[in-house]
């Protein structure tokens, strides 16, 4: 299979928690070893999202949610199913994430439309919105890196 | 037959408001644009902070035009010191200040405002019948954020701006590398011009007084007098005795008026009005061409007012990029000095005026921020009280539509609106 495997961390670097998504990218970056055919994307504003679909085979957007579950716990959806839209993801301003994954694949997809995997990492309900991330969130940044890798792997792009 | 339009949320719009209509046909009783955002009490945040951290704090108030707080900020303190800031960094606040306008303007335009006038109720619906009008907005819009990202940081919040001047400046290399974007975009803003011209126009006529600041020379962005349509000439020290800003219940963001006058609107309408003959040769060639002429009072033609910017932007932007040289240094040194200052610049939505109070010691003791939104309020009310007997004769779908798409001519930011509130507790 050809085309590129694009990883998204999308999060506002100086919003705390927020930001978690971006860490995760920080993170595989330092680790390396990944393959040409994986490229790493830090996002703030969704905006700059939608044409990352062009000539993609797959995207994996990771991103911090805000739901009912423990801060760090990890969640990994395929697409935004209708019955999870309320787990919603946490976008900066503007265009919401969903409606930029919405454009990228209405916009830049081939006709064969890009496998999508969302990576959620809870941030709870009180976020922490200093700088930096909160203990039980930053501990859960190798853990969705090490995720973001087996789905790279399932998809055929890891080495 | 009586009747009651309720819009419970409004969409498209940024942060949340909600509206009220209320008459029979040729009778409209009530009109309220209500402002539900939560207070965000900025200005009493600010109260007891350094002065340095004006622009930080208030850059928080806005995802979609920090730089504006941030110079509206600067040039409060900057007035304050008696500081000249010398044309090298005035310049590169300009090319700053150009991505920030560019990327509201288009997030607002493409994204926002565009399906209204494509009958469409989203951008999705709208992006899978005009991929190429969709694609070419995003990435103008990108181009922005992009220029924003290289000279402030950052493209949401950036953290390079400090008093003064800049933390660092960036690299001659670094900034010309953005000449091919900038060159692409500004033909795709001469484009989008032509193309929004080409759309159907409702009509509608408004007696606005506009108001705006008027640069000597140049189309404003940075600074200038405050002039009005109505023959207002001020300085910018003189604002808050020329304007008022009063409560309404329910609002929670305060309506702005011209003292003794009334309702007033700021913004691109209102710029464009005031600075035809301010307009760089690109964005007055093509506003020819468009057949835009001023005085232009259409609301709904705001939107082309905004493309005819985004044009002057990416002009103005195109020559600050080839002439880029990085000013050294990169900030004038300033000393905290007792007193007061006031600045105001043009934000994408309109005038953004700051005022602070500043103690001997640098301390902040009183702001007071008065953004575009507030100041447009009671003009977006007033033309929905035009609008009124045509919504009342439509189904409530329609009606929600078009009062919708009348409100987001003047491209209202809510979160901007709301940061001040007159708390009163009542014991019994």
């Amino acid at each position: 299979m050809s085309g590129a495997l694009r990883v998204v961390g999308v999060g506002h670097p100086g919003g705390g928690d927020d930001a978690v998504g971006l860490a995760v990218v920080d993170s595989l970056r330092t680790a390396g070893g990944l393959p040409p055919a994986v490229t790493l994307h830090a996002v703030t504003d969704p905006a700059d999202l939608p044409p990352l679909f062009e000539g993609a085979r797959a995207v994996i957007v990771v991103d911090a949610v805000q739901g009912n579950g423990v801060p760090g716990e990890l969640t990994v959806l395929e697409g935004f199913p209708r019955a999870r839209a309320r787990r919603r993801t946490v976008a900066t301003h503007g265009l919401g994430l969903e409606e930029a994954i919405a454009l990228g694949r209405t916009l830049w997809a081939d006709s064969s439309s890009p496998l999508l995997r969302l990576v959620g990492i809870e941030i709870g309900a009180g976020a922490h919105r200093g700088m930096g991330l909160s203990a039980p969130v930053a501990a859960a940044v190798e853990p969705a890196a090490a995720q973001v890798c087996a789905l790279l792997e399932a998809l055929g792009g890891a080495s | 037959m009586k009747r009651s339009i309720e819009v419970d949320l409004l969409s498209r719009v940024e942060g949340t408001g909600a509206l009220t209509i209320r008459g029979q046909a040729g009778h409209v009783e009530e009109v309220t644009l209500r402002i539900m955002e939560p207070p965000r009490f900025f200005e009493a945040l600010l109260q007891g902070r350094g002065w340095e951290e004006a622009p930080d704090i208030t850059a928080r108030i806005c995802g979609l035009c920090p730089v504006a707080y941030q110079m509206s900020a600067c040039h409060a303190m900057e007035a304050l010191a008696g500081v000249e800031i010398p044309a090298a960094i005035a310049a590169l606040r300009r090319l700053l200040y150009c991505g920030e306008w560019i990327a509201s303007h288009c997030a607002h335009m493409f994204l926002l405002h565009l399906p209204d006038f494509l009958g469409y109720p989203d951008l999705i619906a709208m992006a899978r019948e005009h991929g190429e009008l969709a694609r070419r907005g995003l990435r103008m819009k990108q181009i922005g954020n992009a220029m924003m990202r290289a000279i402030g940081g950052r493209e949401v919040h950036p953290v390079n701006v400090r008093l003064g001047g800049f933390y660092r400046a960036p690299e001659r290399e670094a900034v010309q590398a953005m000449v091919p974007d900038l060159e692409w975009g500004l033909q795709a803003a001469q484009e989008t011009v032509e193309d929004f011209a080409r759309l159907e126009y409702q009509d509608m006529e408004r007696d606005y007084e506009f108001v705006s600041l008027r640069e000597p020379e140049r189309y404003p962005i940075l600074g200038g007098r405050i002039v009005s349509s109505g023959g207002l000439d001020c300085a910018v020290y003189e604002f808050e005795d020329r304007f008022e800003e009063r409560q309404v219940p329910y609002s929670t963001a305060l309506h702005s008026v011209l003292r003794g006058r009334g309702h007033y609107l700021c913004g691109p309408l209102a710029r464009i009005n005031l600075n035809f003959d301010r307009l760089g040769p690109a964005a007055l060639e093509v506003a020819t061409r468009a057949g835009f002429t001023v005085p232009c009072t259409n609301p709904f033609r705001a939107l082309l007012a905004r493309a005819i910017e985004v044009v002057q932007a990416f002009d103005e932007a195109v020559a600050l990029v080839r002439d880029y040289v990085p000013p050294e240094p990169a900030h004038v040194p300033m000393e905290p000095r007792q007193g007061r200052g006031c600045g105001a610049t043009e934000a994408p939505r309109g005038l953004l005026y700051h005022r602070y109070d500043v103690a001997a010691n640098g301390l902040i003791e009183e702001a007071r921020i008065v953004p575009p939104t507030s100041q447009n309020q009671g003009s977006m009310e007033d033309d929905l009280r035009v609008l009124a007997p045509r919504l009342l004769e439509m189904d409530d779908e329609a009606a929600r539509r078009q009062a919708e798409w009348a409100i987001r001519n003047h491209d209202p930011c809510i979160s901007c609106a709301t940061h001040f509130l007159d708390l009163r507790i009542e014991r019994a």
